[in-house]
């Protein structure tokens, strides 16, 4: 039988202890982990980020990812599309009993790579075992400590009519690629998730144009759950049209029998940008040239005082979007 | 000596009405009283034949200034002799607002309009206090010129002298004017003198038009240039939803299609409305102006340029609301100018102000019985009396096709047809309106009402106003059911048919085939379609090819390729959806089904306007005459569930051997037997023998024509709406019923 990991690599003896320094120190290993102390000291100065977040999926290996880069870049985008650079992260695992060994050094590989490629440290952690049927596999929080350069903050730039509404690609495709794979349709190679981490992107774009007033990764709720935050915290109105979303075709065809627009459902290695409308040729021109940006697009506008955001449809009607679709529930009599 | 009992309509409250009557009661040597009750005055008047004839002759030409009469109802009864004339304490002095629907032009004021010698030839704005405009220029009330948009034109000399003379037919006619001092009609970019010419040029050249109207823009064209009618559905992106007509007179209409005495009575009547009629021939119109439609959409002229128009121009003339789709129709000069700028050619416009903007009426005649689709101008805002009394209440109705209500006491003021709230400038307007109609009709809501469905925008919109006063939510449905009580007077048992597309279930389904017992004090659901499966939300309600899908992949799992084409993505998908019950919602819906057999027999699998694939089953079943209809369970539940597999199956069968007219046909039989059966089962069981429709179901012709006389014979009373429409414009009378409860 394959080896698994059991209630007692939890239990904080000896298997515990084999757990984190055969498995997982092996993977995240680095001077400051090492030492495994309670805490990880180090010194920095200057505006620090601090986020968390916990990742918990189904199925946990996916197309265009797993759970454990979702882990990594899930924080490394919270921090990225602040504005800072990420420095450190912590990982907290909690495992059901019965995850295999093999599943769980998949993860952790995953996750290294993860790190290294954005240049972070995961300088500490946890990790717990709960009885098999209390959990779903392997659920994992990551916390994240960035820090923000001079002129890399844009909060307090003010959002005004004009401003363009920009996305860096295709919307929907992770959601709808763990929704199909959930339901276990198979899939061509081309549906898998849009997971990836945004902090070459961001942080450059950042650099290059102080135009930038607002950006947040759309995950959860989707483009339209987070273009309606935006309306209501800043009193705007926005317009999205309806021509101009890059959307790919399978996602067009999945979402029109799942019943799930695409612009509701969930991105991973996307960010939603609200720019100055001078600085629109500057910033598509950066992104355009950018591997995660190839398919970027100005997608709407911001249309002054208001609270609403609406699609601007093929057909030149404007169809108010929700803040949330909470499910599928019909409203047309 | 005689006594009278008389009751006077219209603004007669708060304008010194009853002094006024007091002293003319008093100056004619009368007896009797005199008090405000709800809306109207009321006055008992005692003496000599002769005087009381007096009295009611200087009532209407000596009303006070800001009064108006809207109808006096006279009725002899029985009294002691009186001493004296009294002003009694209001009975139910609830001060309303009373405001008229606008009015087609009168037979007094077209004649006038076509005297050479009269100062008003020809002239577009003619109109009395029997016509013209009202809801779509007051401003404020009480209702007097300067209370509306006319207020910007001053009146000369001539029409001074009319506007204050009590034997006028323009005494006090808010909207008078003349060439000297009324409004402009124009050309836009144009100095053409005689525009109706040119505007019959314009047609007949094909072009475009956007003419400002009485409650809004319409566009009009040709309707026999087949090409120009294509080029309007493509600029008004609106691939197949028939267009309405309007023609020069009856004689016309006649000509293209039957009319009954009842749809030429209402055809010409105040109200005007676009009137639904059976095609007779459609000589020289386009198809393409109602393809696949076997009526037409028809009105007369209503205002007077409309007839000047016709002088010129001697043929059908679209007349299709100025917009985009769903959008609400454009009433202001330079919003139309803007919004309508890629569709119209050439605007024509003038320079009085609407205020209040109202879409077309339109309404059909079934069983002789008149039936509102769309209830807007004519009729809207006069109130509806209902047969009981709610406390101050704001109804906010349901999402697409959309009205609210306000009311208090036993009347109920409709809001115009709205539309879907799912559009920007529709919500918007829905907003604006509900502020116009608390202000106008003086009705401060305590109870907001709103549907039940947990995502309709009017549900969030109800819950940001929590803090401010009381709010209840009600079922689509039950609404429905009340809606047909209160439309219809009824307050004793009665078995209700409420067949629609969809609406949100108390028990968190998506009802929209029920049957209901009750009558105004509460409602029981009897009985329901049985619930069934249905993938990917709203999408599917576009795509009725999905619905068939759903219903064929879960109970014909094995031969679902046979019967109905399929990719494979789609089968798995849909498959794996059906079998884990994800992303998909249980249906009872009458609506649905009809989308169903619509998709099936490849009638119409995806839709460009709402009901198209019931409508399209509706006009295939229509050419046959099949009898029969197939067999369906009734499952004796609890509730009572109507199962349509038996029917479903036969329809599989007989799908390519039959003509699918008379598959449609049999299909429509078979609902009006599954309501007759249900209506002998449940009047057994209730001792219960009103029958009643509400739904937008019953906007089917063919189904009331099966199902009506049939029940009638079967001696039932039966009860279709008549004031508000069946769909969901009616939902929101049907919810001020919480304002009873
Ligand atoms: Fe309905
Ligand atoms: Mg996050
Ligand atoms: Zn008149
Ligand atoms: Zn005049």
């Amino acid at each position: 039988m394959e080896d698994m990991i059991l209630l007692s690599h939890g239990s904080g003896g000896e298997s515990t202890r084999k757990l984190i320094e055969e498995e997982i120190l092996k993977y995240f290993g680095n001077e400051l982990l090492n030492e495994l102390y309670d805490s990880s000291i180090f010194e920095t100065s200057g505006r620090l980020a601090l986020t968390t977040d916990s990742f918990v999926i189904s199925p946990i290996f996916f197309n265009g990812g797993d759970i454990g880069k979702l882990s990594i870049y899930g924080t490394i985008n919270d921090l990225s599309v602040m504005g800072a650079k990420p420095l450190y992260l912590s990982v907290g695992f909690i495992i059901e009993e019965g995850l295999t060994l093999r599943e769980f050094r998949e993860i952790l590989k995953s996750m290294k790579l993860a790190s290294e490629e954005c240049g972070v440290k995961i300088i500490t952690g946890d990790t717990k075992v709960v009885e098999k049927g209390k959990g779903d596999k392997i659920f994992i929080n990551t916390s994240g400590l960035g820090i923000i350069e001079e002129g890399m903050d844009w909060r307090g730039r003010e959002i005004k009519e004009q401003d363009v509404v920009i996305i860096n690609g295709g919307i929907g495709e992770h959601g709808l690629c763990i929704m199909l794979q959930r339901l276990g349709i198979k899939t061509d190679a081309e549906v898998k998730s849009d997971l990836a981490p945004l902090n070459s992107l961001t942080l450059p774009l950042l650099k290059i144009s102080s135009g930038i007033k607002f950006m947040r990764d759309p995950t959860r709720g989707g483009v339209a759950g987070v273009l309606n935050e935006i309306a209501q915290k800043y009193n705007v109105e926005i317009e999205v049209n309806e021509e101009s979303l890059p959307i790919k075709s399978w996602v067009k065809s999945a979402s029109e029998i799942l019943g799930i627009d695409p612009l509701y459902s969930a991105n991973e290695g996307k960010v939603v940008i609200i720019a100055d409308k001078k600085e629109e040729e500057k910033i598509m021109n950066f992104l355009k040239a950018h591997p995660l940006g190839k398919d970027a697009k100005v997608i709407g506008e911001v249309k002054g005082k208001g609270r609403r955001v609406y699609l601007r449809t093929r057909i030149g009607t404007r169809r108010i979007l929700d803040p949330l679709k909470r499910d599928l529930l019909p409203r047309i009599c | 000596m005689k006594t009278y009992k008389l009751r006077i309509w219209g603004i007669v409250q708060g304008v010194g009405f009853r002094p006024f009557i007091y002293r003319l009661a008093k100056s004619l040597n009368l007896k009797g009283w005199v008090l405000n009750s709800t809306g109207s005055v009321q006055i008992l008047i005692q003496g000599e034949e002769e005087n009381i004839e007096k009295f009611m002759e200087l009532i209407i030409k000596e009303a006070p200034p800001l009064s108006r009469i809207e109808r006096i109802e006279k009725e002899e009864v029985n009294s002691e002799e009186l001493e004296d004339f009294k002003i009694l304490e209001s009975k139910e002095d609830t001060g309303f607002n009373f405001i008229s629907p606008d009015i087609a032009i009168c037979e007094d004021c077209l004649r006038e309009m076509r005297d050479p010698k009269d100062r008003r030839y020809k002239y577009p704005f003619i109109n009395c206090t029997n016509c013209g405009p009202r809801y779509t220029i007051i401003e404020d009330l009480p209702y007097d010129r300067e209370k509306t948009t006319m207020k910007i034109f001053e009146m000369c000399e001539e029409c001074k002298k009319e506007y204050h003379n009590p034997s006028s037919r323009r005494f006090h006619a808010q909207p008078i004017s003349c060439y000297d001092c009324g409004p402009k009609i124009w050309i836009h970019g144009d100095k053409d003198k005689d525009i109706f010419e040119k505007i019959a040029k314009y047609l007949e050249e094909g072009k475009i038009l956007a003419i400002k109207g009485m409650g809004g823009f319409h566009l009009a064209c040709d309707a026999t240039k087949e090409d120009i009618v294509k080029r309007l559905r493509e600029r008004k992106k609106r691939p197949s939803k028939p267009f309405a007509l309007m023609m020069k007179d009856i004689e016309m209409i006649k000509e293209y299609c039957f009319v009954s005495k009842e749809e030429e009575k209402i055809l010409k009547s105040k109200e005007a409305p676009i009137v639904l009629l059976r095609t007779r021939e459609l000589k020289d119109i386009s198809p393409l102006v109602a393809p696949g439609n076997k009526y037409l959409g028809v009105m007369l002229p209503y205002t007077p340029y409309h007839h000047l128009i016709f002088d010129y121009f001697k043929k059908p003339i679209i007349m299709t609301s100025g917009n985009l789709s769903d959008e609400p129709i454009a009433k202001d000069n330079e919003e139309a100018m803007e919004r309508l700028k890629n569709i119209a050619d050439v605007f024509v416009l003038h320079n009085r102000n609407i205020k209040h903007r109202i879409d077309d009426s339109v309404v059909f005649v079934e069983n002789k019985e008149i039936q509102i689709i769309r209830r807007a101008r004519g009729y809207a805002p006069d109130p509806i009396k209902i047969p009981i009394k709610i406390k101050p209440t704001l109804a906010l109705g349901g999402e697409l096709k959309n009205t609210f209500s306000l009311g208090k006491e036993n009347y109920i003021f409709i809001s115009p047809h709205i539309g879907d709230l799912k559009d920007k400038e529709t919500l918007e307007v829905y907003e604006e309106t509900i502020q116009e109609y608390i202000r106008l009709f003086k009705i401060e809501p305590e109870l907001l009402v709103h549907d039940l469905h947990p995502q309709y925008l009017s549900t969030d919109l109800a819950q940001s106003f929590k803090k401010y006063m009381e709010v209840k939510s009600i079922q689509h449905h039950k609404a429905h059911f009340y809606s047909l009580l209160l439309d219809r007077g009824i307050t004793k048992d009665i078995i209700c048919f409420t067949f629609d597309g969809t609406g949100y279930g108390e028990d968190g389904k998506i009802w929209g085939g029920e049957v209901f017992v009750g009558n105004i004090e509460g409602v029981k659901r009897v009985a329901h379609f049985k619930y069934f499966p249905i993938v990917g939300g709203d999408s599917a309600i576009e795509n009725p090819r999905k619905i068939a899908l759903s219903y064929i992949l879960k109970y014909f799992p094995k031969d679902a390729d046979k019967i109905i084409s399929m990719d494979d993505f789609e089968k798995n998908l849909i498959k794996i959806l059906l079998e884990r019950e994800e992303n998909i919602f249980y249906t009872s819906s009458c609506g649905r089904i009809f989308d169903l057999i619509s998709a099936l027999l490849g009638i119409r699998e995806k839709i460009d306007y709402e009901g198209q694939a019931a409508i399209e089953l509706e006009m295939h079943a229509m050419e046959s005459y099949e009898e029969g209809y197939y067999p369906f369970k009734i499952i004796e539940n609890e509730i009572l569930e109507i199962d349509i597999l038996p029917m479903i199956e036969k329809i599989v069968e007989e799908k390519t051997k039959k003509d699918k007219r008379d598959i449609a046909r049999k299909f429509h039989n078979t609902i009006s037997q599954i309501i007759i059966t249900l209506s002998e089962i449940l009047r057994e069981e209730y001792n219960i023998n009103k029958v009643g429709f509400s739904g937008g179901v019953f906007q089917n012709r063919l189904l009331l024509q099966t199902t009506i006389p049939a029940l009638k014979e079967s001696k039932f009373e039966v009860y279709t709406h008549q004031k508000v429409p069946t769909n969901d414009g009616g939902v929101s009378l049907g919810q001020t019923i919480m304002g009873y409860k």
